[in-house]
């Protein structure tokens, strides 16, 4: 043990350096290795030392750790002070990084949806800073909860230990942690920056699971998109995670400004096929307008609006949209005409049985037909505050035993009577969802 | 745009209270007296409209020895009926097609049919008099006067029902003349700026054009 004198409980700075740092913690030591908490006699700081035997074989570890350390510019990583060499050891002097990991932290703590949105972002900063550093990109590697400090709003990342440059990474040791690494890392495959997003979806699962917004859909699939196994179906770049997550984040921005709504969608979806979808699209469609808030059907999948077209009485169509009394749809041309500037308003998404299609959505109204010939299988996000629970064509007692199983609000929707008039208790149905929502 | 209303009023015709609704005309023929007058640019935008506005399935024929659309729309080829056909913006072109395959294709497709003839003769007629609807394109001017003539005395014989008579100018007098001469409306056919990419403006007179 090169820190320690044979037989001492004592460990030992590395001789030569002895007279400027004395030790304040271990914080880790292995036989040939150690990660020391020291302070800097000189102006009384406290340091990160480690040292590494010369006879280890990761020994030029410590030495690129400092070199790719040296060339980042970022404030969210350690300032590297010193790298030297003695007869037995290397060794690297670094700043010590305030605050707690976000293992630590979320040990005691609960993130907010808007928390986890900002560390998340500035976690994709520092990686971004990495991916674009003039030298040529530095895959970290490494990312696991307890390399991320977290300091204010910020987050910091440490150990730098395993990252290496993109160029090198076709003779890279399979080195990484085990459930937190990309899985082509693991197997020693050739790498590229899609394993740091790969790492950095991991660390937001992890924070999404200790948060408020554990049944957030938006997140789910943003996670579940970054953190795919199949390296060629993930998220290309950390720049496009960070576009997802401000999408996730700018719902909230743009409900505060910009006239709040403009903009929002709002998916129709069902269970399963023909649980009435599009009627419930059009008449929330006929909802809102009447209620002087601009909004828009569009079938994802269908013609419906050109068959609406055909069968309507008292239609006309304006810049690509069909307008009939309170109806206004996006009509779905074909490759032969001129695309007309998409109008603003809320767009009301008819996704039919398409659960996929409505997870790109702000809002969801989930459709159900509780009746034994249609799908009983439910997406686990149901749960989540987005999305709003309508019982179509089911009786009572259906809806009261669905409502106790999801712990969630149902909604009945009525008989109807008419597909054009608003009745007074489909009225009452989206204003009392859509009232938080238009506040 | 009112425009559907007229669609809607064309197929449904009131007879003592009862609603009858008429057979949509699915087979349209378009000739010109005269080259160059626009038959194909119009075959075109109908086609397109036909399929990219108001969402039918459209078959095209080119009724032509020799094709002049392959380079433009023979981009995805596809076996069609036992028929070389291309997929182009939706619509499927027969290319250079013979009276034989368009009349096989006329009796089997269940969508519409546009049919570009490039020449009006004793083999290309069957094919004009067997379309529901029957577009002829002309000029009033004086040198294009006699091919009119011709086509008309060609035409002798050939029922008048769901044929129109278009004309290029968009002088009233040309029209009037036609009509005195003849005996039959003569129209102004609709300007369209680019075949594959529609204006919403222009839906208007090639809707007029279906009825």
């Amino acid at each position: 043990m090169p820190f320690r004198k044979e037989g001492a409980d004592v460990i030992l700075i590395p001789e030569g350096i002895e007279d400027k740092y004395e030790i304040v913690k271990i914080l880790q030591e292995t036989a040939a290795t150690a990660v020391l908490l020291v302070n800097y006699k000189k102006i009384g700081a406290l340091r990160i030392l480690k040292a590494v035997h010369r006879a280890h074989p990761n020994a030029n570890s410590i030495l690129s750790e400092a070199h790719l350390l040296q060339g980042i510019k970022s404030s969210q990583t350690p300032t590297i002070f010193n790298v030297e060499e003695t007869k037995e050891m290397y060794y690297l002097v670094e700043e010590f990084v305030e605050g707690l990991s976000l293992r630590e932290y979320l040990l005691d703590n609960i993130l907010s949806k808007e928390e986890l949105l900002r560390l998340s972002l500035s976690l994709c900063e520092v990686v971004e800073t990495l991916h674009n550093m003039q030298q040529g990109p530095v895959l970290y590697r490494d990312m696991k909860p307890e390399h991320v400090i977290i300091q204010d709003d910020t987050v910091k990342l440490i150990d730098f230990g395993i990252s290496i440059y993109k160029s090198e990474a076709a003779k890279a040791m399979p080195l990484g942690t085990k459930n937190w690494a990309a899985p082509e890392q693991m197997k020693g495959e050739n790498l590229d920056e899609r394993c740091d997003v790969y790492g950095v979806g991991k660390i937001i699962e992890f924070m999404q699971i200790n948060s408020y917004a554990k049944d957030d859909f938006r997140i789910k699939k943003l996670v579940s998109h970054a953190t795919q196994e199949n390296v060629e179906e993930r998220l290309r770049t950390i720049a496009d995670l960070k576009k997802n997550l401000y999408d996730i984040q700018g719902v909230k921005t743009n409900e505060k400004s910009d006239k709040g709504y403009l903009g929002k969608k709002i998916a129709v979806v069902g269970n399963s096929h023909a649980v009435g979808t599009t009627t419930i699209a059009i008449k929330l469609c006929r909802f809102l307008n009447q209620n002087g808030i601009k909004s828009y059907y569009k079938d994802v999948e269908g013609d419906t609006v050109h068959i609406l077209m055909e069968n309507l009485k008292g239609t006309y169509i304006k810049d690509g949209v069909l307008y009939h009394k309170n109806f206004s749809g996006i009509l779905n041309y074909g490759e032969a005409i001129e695309k007309p500037t998409p109008p603003k308003g809320i767009y009301i998404i008819d996704c039919k049985d398409n659960t996929e299609e409505a997870m790109n959505c702000d809002l969801i109204l989930f459709i159900v037909n509780t009746a034994p010939w249609h799908k009983q299988q439910y997406p686990q996000w149901i749960k989540d505050d987005a999305v709003h629970i309508i019982s179509n064509l089911s009786n009572k007692l259906d809806c009261i035993a669905f409502a106790k199983k999801y712990k969630k609000k149902v909604f009945m929707y009525p008989q109807l009577k008419s597909v054009i008039r608003l009745e007074k208790e489909e009225e009452r149905i989206f204003s009392t969802i859509l009232q938080n929502e238009m506040d | 745009m009112k425009w559907i209303e007229i669609l809607k009023h064309q197929e449904k015709i009131k007879t003592k209270g009862i609603k009858i609704t008429k057979t949509k005309k699915k087979t349209i023929s378009i000739i010109g007296a005269s080259r160059k007058l626009g038959v194909t640019h119009i075959c075109l935008s109908l086609a397109n409209f036909l399929h990219s506005a108001l969402k039918r399935e459209v078959l095209y024929i080119e009724l032509a020895e020799e094709s002049q659309l392959l380079s433009t729309v023979g981009e995805k080829q596809i076996n069609f009926d036992g028929t070389v056909g291309f997929v182009f913006k939706g619509v499927t072109y027969i290319l250079a097609c013979d009276v034989e395959k368009a009349l096989k294709l006329l009796n089997s497709h269940s969508g519409y049919i546009i049919v570009d003839i490039h020449n009006y003769d004793e083999k290309t007629k069957c094919i004009f008099e067997r379309c529901d609807k029957r577009i002829v394109i002309g000029s009033m001017k004086p040198w294009c006067r006699r091919d009119l003539d011709i086509l008309l005395s060609k035409m002798k014989g050939v029922d008048d029902m769901g044929m129109n008579f278009y004309n290029k100018t968009t002088l009233k007098r040309e029209n009037a003349d036609f009509e005195k001469e003849f005996h039959r409306t003569m129209k102004t056919l609709p300007i369209i700026d680019n075949p594959f990419l529609i204006k919403e403006k222009e839906f208007k007179p090639l809707l007029e054009m279906l009825m």
